[in-house]
């Protein structure tokens, strides 16, 4: 199943000493035996870039095949396209443009335009977005661990 | 070769299949049959295309006898009584397979496939004095026999696919006027238009044959096999006859004689060395200092690095960093004019800085192609980014399913062997369970998470 970080969660996943609960339960998902694959490129790859312990693990992530680098010049194009059509209510185009392209379907963020933006089907296609969010709890709830299990999140 | 089957060979239980490309990385902790895998190939080369016995004991690999080399399974007491190791080509649509069993306590290939297209010829060695040949063209075919030809008095040389075959065909029928005796009797399944296909498939078997392949190749070097530890550079050589060896201890006498004997090649040769030199870091100029005029004048290798405190001094090969003299081996033989057509490297990254790693993965990427193949054994992460990022980058003419990284991975009793692929964006594919995971848990500890 494959996932895309929002920058506004960064910490609570890969920063030591502000890492989540729930954070660190996505982390170790990330980064156990044959789970998860995290996503990147374009905006979204240069953003969390300035941040090196994410850096250090998303090459790490990519070596080992579960991390997945969108081609920068094709998000930046669909980031465009999203942008010119005017159909997202949240800035976060370019999130949405990697989950168009990659076929993630599950989005850690706890920005609710941005979560709103990733369920609607008309914003992105196929298989519905889901959200894995601390806004309401840091810590682990059945909610994340349900997420984190499923495995139906990635299209294409 | 396209893909690599094996069965019950060293620690490799049951049947398994590589994908091979122009560019093969092997990867895995030690003890996981990595060089085991290299030695096969070897043997492969030398039973479907030398047509000659393998020999298993033949430096860089010594796997000893057969009993240690067959799969066995002391614990389970499972031993297996014989090995297979095949290769297809799918450019030509051929595929060979062989099986191993023991004589005299070593392996020999008692049985030889080969299928090019819808023909098929299988000889299974019987004895000195004759083998059974069975042609087939898809599911119907016919049993034969021929001489061997082996010599038996040292087991090393088999009689080729092709004689063997032409001798299967003629008593078949096709030779000679039995053609019709053999259809009117009902015994030959195959009518003139199937003994045209199987002479056409025999006379793809020639071109298997190197000599027929590759006319400009010294055998002894089909296909360069380097040690893991390269010869120790000396201050002085004397020369001597290049000899080819898995420590390329011959490499200095290679230069000095082609330098002396055919300076335009080693002009090029040269050139295409320091290139490398300056891309890694190592060197920006290679010279042979000879003390004498004659081809038995002693001489040294000489090299120079520009910058730093060394801008200026050319520096005798042994006073300089051992990355060097351990790294020249193989690079001189990746570079030189008539390179065979398959390397397999042992770790070629020893004693190498990361950067000099990373130039070795582009100098691999520029090398391999359709008529050269390199598989490499390597713990260097360091190379095989660089592959997958000049392959992703457009920096080599590789595409991405011009490279494959095999992933040895060590089990309870055996090992198995995933195929791993890139995507034209760099992406890692096909990665089992457990890829890199000492790696993630070493990050994780490092970055305090």
């Amino acid at each position: 199943m494959c996932a895309i970080v929002d920058t506004n969660v960064y910490h609570e996943v890969f920063s030591p000493g502000s890492q989540s609960d729930a954070g660190k339960y996505f982390y170790d998902w990330l980064m156990r035996k044959n789970e998860g694959t995290i996503v990147s490129g374009g905006e979204h790859l240069r953003e969390l870039n300035q941040i090196a312990d994410f850096k250090r693990v998303f090459a790490e992530r990519l070596q080992a095949g579960r991390a997945r680098r969108i081609p920068d010049e094709d998000v930046d194009s669909e980031t465009e396209t999203i942008r010119s059509q005017g159909i997202c209510n949240s800035n976060d185009e370019h999130v949405i443009a990697l989950a168009r392209l990659s076929g993630a379907r599950l989005l850690f963020t706890n920005d609710g335009a941005l979560q709103n933006d990733f369920r609607d089907r008309s914003v992105v296609e196929g298989t519905r977005g889901r959200v894995y969010t601390t806004v309401q709890f840091k810590d682990v709830r059945k909610t994340h661990r349900y997420l984190l299990r499923r495995s139906d999140l990635c299209d294409g | 070769m396209d893909s690599v089957t094996l069965k019950d060979f060293r620690c490799f239980r049951g049947e398994q299949t590589a994908r091979m490309a122009p560019l093969t990385l092997l990867v895995g902790e030690n003890s996981t049959g990595k060089t085991s895998f290299l030695a096969i190939l070897r043997a492969l080369w030398e039973v479907a295309v030398n047509e000659v016995v393998p020999d298993f004991r033949r430096e860089p690999y010594d796997l000893g006898a057969f009993s240690e080399i067959v799969y066995n399974d002391s614990s389970r007491g499972e031993q297996a009584d014989s090995f297979e190791a095949g290769f297809r080509d799918s450019e030509g649509a051929v595929s060979f397979r062989f099986t191993f069993q023991d004589v005299d306590g070593v392996p020999f290939p008692v049985s030889r496939y080969v299928s090019i297209g819808n023909s098929w010829f299988d000889v299974q060695h019987q004895s000195s004095l004759y083998s059974e040949v069975r042609i087939g063209i898809e599911d119907r075919d016919l049993l034969t026999l021929v001489e061997s030809g082996v010599r038996r008095a040292n087991y090393d040389l088999l009689r080729g696919f092709e004689g063997v075959i032409g001798d299967a065909l003629g008593r078949a029928g096709r030779k000679n006027e039995s053609v019709s005796q053999a259809m009117d009797t009902g015994d030959c399944p195959f009518d003139e238009d199937d003994f045209k296909r199987l002479e056409e498939a025999r006379e793809e078997i020639a071109f298997w044959q190197i000599r027929e392949r590759y006319p400009q190749l010294n055998l002894e070097s089909a296909p360069f096999a380097s040690a893991p530890v390269r010869s120790k550079p000396q201050r002085t050589y004397d020369p001597s006859r290049p000899i080819t060896d898995p420590e390329g201890a011959y490499i200095p006498s290679y230069l000095s004689m082609m330098s002396r004997r055919d300076p335009g090649s080693w002009r090029k040769l040269k050139e295409r060395l320091e290139s490398f030199g300056t891309d890694s870091g190592l060197f920006d100029e290679i010279a042979v200092e000879s003390f004498g005029k004659t081809d038995a004048s002693p001489f040294q290798i000489q090299i120079r690095k520009i910058g730093g405190k060394l801008k200026g001094n050319r520096r005798n090969l042994i006073d300089v960093g051992y990355g060097v003299s351990q790294t020249l081996p193989i690079i001189t033989e990746l570079l030189r004019s008539d390179a065979p057509p398959l390397f397999l490297l042992q770790q070629p990254e020893v004693h190498l800085h990361p950067s000099a790693q990373a130039a070795l993965g582009s100098q691999f990427c520029s090398v391999s192609g359709p008529d050269r193949q390199l598989v490499v054994e390597t713990h260097s992460d360091y190379i095989i980014d660089r592959v997958r990022m000049d392959v992703r980058d457009g920096k080599t003419d590789l595409k991405p399913e011009d490279v494959s990284i095999l992933y040895f991975e060590r089990g309870e009793s055996d090992v198995k062997i995933h195929s791993i692929r890139l995507d034209a964006d760099g992406n890692v594919l096909d990665a089992p369970e457990g890829y890199r995971q000492f790696f993630a848990d070493e990050l994780t500890r490092s970055i305090g998470l």
